[in-house]
């Protein structure tokens, strides 16, 4: 590559995407600092990037809460993997067929999944029917109820398959005598790995984040619970042992290091997908429109 | 080079911005609001549906005792929140014990269902309407109008002339056994606990010894309980003064955005503040009134805008919310304003790691007593339950079974915990408040805790809870005493109104908004209040009061 001097659009460019790098960047610096700073520090002298003192009590607090921790991040890792391939899977299968433009009866189909997005049972209807289901204080809460199917992404995926899988593609495959299922199998999910991945970080983000399954779901069982469910209950908690004014706070409560402890849940809460998601960075570049087949 | 790192920053980007969105929902439920007074009323369901009232048999204890036997014993579902962890080997442990006295005695099978604070009302309010099993519940008296709306909840006035009743009336006192009721409809039963919400000051006692505050108004180590002597609030403002000249860079008086208001002025708030009981003018007042309409609210605001002026007050007081506990331990905070009751300052100097003195404050002669003070969280009977007969029984023994409260509150004797020889109780050997495996300290919530054992924390006597009660019965009750407000009507104006009084309300009563503003600020709350339907609200209630005070007769 050739080095060229900087023309002023690039410098103009830069300088803006320095700026907003930094205004989501230093938030979440700011966010590990003030975990890592003692507690007094915190509540003295407010947050700062470069704290006084250093402490690591939040973060052993979290540690000390016992093999929760561990066991709630294996429910985490469990349910958002399985979760997010059944996601995807499922959305697939269902958006190949609306994208199939012949199909009887599509509109229809289109129309259920659309009216999904607009209308459901609300919370009662649904605690009833799933607890119907049996799936109360099992590990099924956490993965069945709401986050299964998503009428955003199947209408997503369908409208990449339709536009930017180009139609010659699945007419020569017929002409070959392809089965619908051969076509789904070899040209369809090959092609549309760019949206998949795509819709696949949504859902996995949005087990991994999901604390209100379990809220519902999981009374008896608190072993199922994942790491928002526990980081939840603890937040909440401390918020209530410090705001409550009826002075019947023990000292073992109130030598939480509240604001600390808060700080120090966030961030590992989001640790792991942080890492994980530059991994998957090249489809997403890729962009939800931008993928097209070549050649 | 540049370009790749270049992309991975913008990758760091990317998925920052997609926590800004997704992340944030994870941390932020406990919202709920926790303070005394600030009661949040979820839109319940507006059909006024009565509670029905199931079994058909009329309640001699012997018939339903009579269907179950040792070895058949009726399984009861136990629901309370946890307050603080405990371990969930030695839980088990405990209801295997408490069972092992209840089947015999009452034929019944206890199973315990702990719930956070967090979740409490979503996940009652599920069960409840998903019909699982539950049969004793906690009712947190802001969601009774709703769950008794939704028919969740069970009228426990049928078997109020059994002997289990009667068993109730004798721990609580008729007053007090009937607090929780609505509409005639008796839905729980409140704790024993202390009610007063006199306000006080709590003050680091290192600063007090070196200004000479100490003597000037006789305060002691230890001495937290009231005995007449109270001081006006413009007491407190020379002794901040002196503070603040003393020690420039200090803050003398903390207060949060959690509504403090009872400290300094009582009102029967009449459950959600929207229309009031003008206390401090008329002890027995039946008039309902507009609080931020009342000379009594003018005056506290504006000493409180004066103090906020004046640097008296924490700065950031209005969106505060770290607690007293981390600002005093922070160093530079010298008092906060909090309720004063005996045992108060042995489990505020743990929590705030200091040695400090407690003072009363109040311009009225004597605390005053609402039905909100009474009835925090009460215990009472889910309409789901099998057999209320049942679950009544067991209710009556928390209240009247001291073997059945110490096991909940404090486990197993000798294995949790061991009885000392003045008669208090305390963690077994080799263990302490921060190894501890089973220990609720949540006597203060559900059944009644003067029957279980005192918990020696250090100063804490076996007549403890003599004291509390005389604390409680200096107090003087409110006119309104045991009514209890039925807002399911008026869930839209209530929320209406919420939203209208958080607007204002936080830097109204923490003094943020200075002197100059009262008046106006005061002005613009009236008009929002009156715009979301205050007049309504307050019609309504008037209307209910005057017919319960026609039934009290």
């Amino acid at each position: 590559m050739k080095e060229k001097p900087f023309s002023r659009y690039q410098i103009l460019a830069n300088v803006v995407m320095i700026l907003m790098t930094l205004v989501v960047v230093l938030p979440f610096l700011l966010l590990l600092m003030s975990s890592l700073t003692d507690e007094n520090i915190l509540v003295a002298n407010g947050y700062s990037f470069l704290p006084e003192k250093f402490s690591l009590a939040s973060y052993q607090y979290i540690i000390q809460s016992g093999d929760k921790i561990a066991k709630a991040y294996l429910i985490s890792i469990l349910v958002t993997l399985i979760g997010t391939v059944i996601h995807v899977l499922l959305a697939a299968l269902m958006s190949y067929p609306l994208a199939v433009r012949n199909l009887p009866g599509r509109k229809i189909m289109m129309f259920y999944v659309f009216f999904t997005m607009l209308f459901n049972g609300g919370i009662v209807p649904s605690y009833i029917m799933w607890s119907s289901f049996g799936v109360k204080d099992t590990i099924w809460a956490q993965l069945l109820p709401v986050l299964l199917l998503n009428a955003w992404n199947v209408m997503m995926i369908r409208t990449y398959f339709q536009t930017s899988i180009p139609e010659s593609l699945y007419e020569a495959a017929r002409i070959d005598g392809a089965s619908e299922y051969k076509i789904f199998s070899v040209i369809v999910l090959p092609l549309g790995k760019p949206i998949l991945v795509t819709m696949g970080t949504f859902a996995g983000l949005t087990y991994w984040n999901d604390w209100t399954n379990a809220l519902y779901y999981i009374v008896r069982n608190k072993n199922l619970y994942n790491v928002q469910n526990l980081l939840n209950q603890m937040v909440s908690n401390i918020q209530y042992l410090t705001q409550s004014t009826n002075s019947n706070v023990s000292s073992a409560a109130a030598s939480i290091p509240a604001t600390g402890i808060q700080m120090a849940i966030a961030f590992v809460a989001i640790l792991p997908i942080m890492m994980i998601f530059p991994m998957f960075q090249k489809y997403y570049a890729k962009g939800i429109t931008l993928g097209s087949v070549k050649g | 080079m540049k370009k790749k790192i270049f992309a991975w920053v913008l990758t760091v980007v990317m998925i920052a911005a997609m926590f800004a969105g997704c992340g944030s929902t994870g941390n932020n439920t406990g919202s709920t609001n926790t303070g005394s007074t600030g009661t949040t009323n979820t839109a319940g369901t507006t059909d006024t549906g009565t509670t029905d009232t199931g079994t058909t048999d009329t309640g001699s204890g012997n018939t339903a005792s009579d269907k179950y036997s040792e070895e058949k014993p009726y399984h009861l579902t136990f629901a309370y929140i946890e307050f603080y962890q405990q371990d969930e080997a030695a839980r088990q442990a405990v209801q295997d014990a408490l069972n092992e006295y209840m089947i015999p005695t009452y034929h019944i099978e206890v199973e315990f269902l702990p719930l956070q604070y967090a979740d409490y009302q979503t996940t009652i309010q599920l069960m409840l309407s998903g019909g699982d099993a539950l049969d004793v519940m906690p009712i947190f008296y802001p969601y009774a109008s709703s769950w008794i709306s939704m028919g969740g909840v069970y009228d426990m006035n049928e078997f109020m002339s059994s002997a289990d009743g009667q068993a109730i009336i004798a721990e609580l006192g008729n007053d007090n056994a009937y607090v929780g009721q609505m509409n005639g409809v008796l839905y729980g039963f409140p704790a024993n606990k202390e009610s007063v919400e006199l306000g006080g000051l709590c003050m680091r006692a290192d600063i007090c010894d070196a200004l000479g505050i100490t003597e000037d108004y006789g305060l002691e180590a230890n001495k937290d309980e009231y005995d007449g002597t109270y001081y006006d609030w413009s007491v407190a403002a020379d002794i901040f003064q002196r503070v603040l000249d003393a020690y420039p860079d200090m803050t003398p008086l903390y207060l949060s955005s959690t509504s403090q208001m009872a400290r300094f002025e009582f009102f029967d708030v009449l459950v959600d503040q929207f229309g009031v009981l003008d206390w401090e003018t008329d002890h027995k007042s039946t008039t309902v009134v507009n609080e931020f309409e009342t000379d009594t609210y003018l005056k506290a605001v504006t000493m409180l805008a004066d103090w906020y002026d004046k640097g008296y007050i924490y700065k950031d007081a209005m969106t505060d919310t770290q607690g007293s506990a981390t600002v005093m331990k922070a160093g530079n905070t010298f008092s906060y304003a909090t309720a004063i009751k005996p045992g108060f300052l042995v489990e505020a100097q743990a929590a705030n790691g200091m040695d400090l003195y407690a003072m009363y404050f109040g311009n009225s002669e004597e605390g005053g007593i609402s039905t909100t003070n009474v009835s925090f969280f009460n215990t009472g009977i889910a309409s789901n339950s099998e057999d209320p007969e049942m679950a009544f029984k067991f209710v009556s023994a928390l209240y009247s079974d001291a073997t059945v409260m110490n096991l909940w509150q404090n486990g197993i004797e000798g294995v949790n915990y061991q009885v000392l020889d003045d008669g208090t109780a305390y963690f077994v050997d080799g263990q302490d408040s921060s190894n501890y495996t089973y220990h609720q300290n949540t006597g203060w919530f559900m059944g009644n805790q003067f029957i279980s054992y005192v918990w020696n924390d250090g100063t804490k006597t076996a007549d403890y809870w003599e004291k509390l009660s005389a604390h409680n019965n200096w107090a003087v009750t409110s006119g309104a005493f045991g009514f209890m407000w039925d807002s399911s009507e008026y869930s839209t104006q209530i929320t209406a109104l919420n939203n209208a009084l958080e607007t204002y309300r936080a830097a109204l009563e923490t003094g943020a908004i200075g002197s100059a503003n009262v008046t106006d600020t005061l002005k613009k709350l009236n008009d929002a209040l009156y715009a979301a339907g205050l007049q309504d609200v307050m019609d309504a209630k008037q209307a209910q009061l005057d017919e319960w005070l026609a039934t009290q007769q």
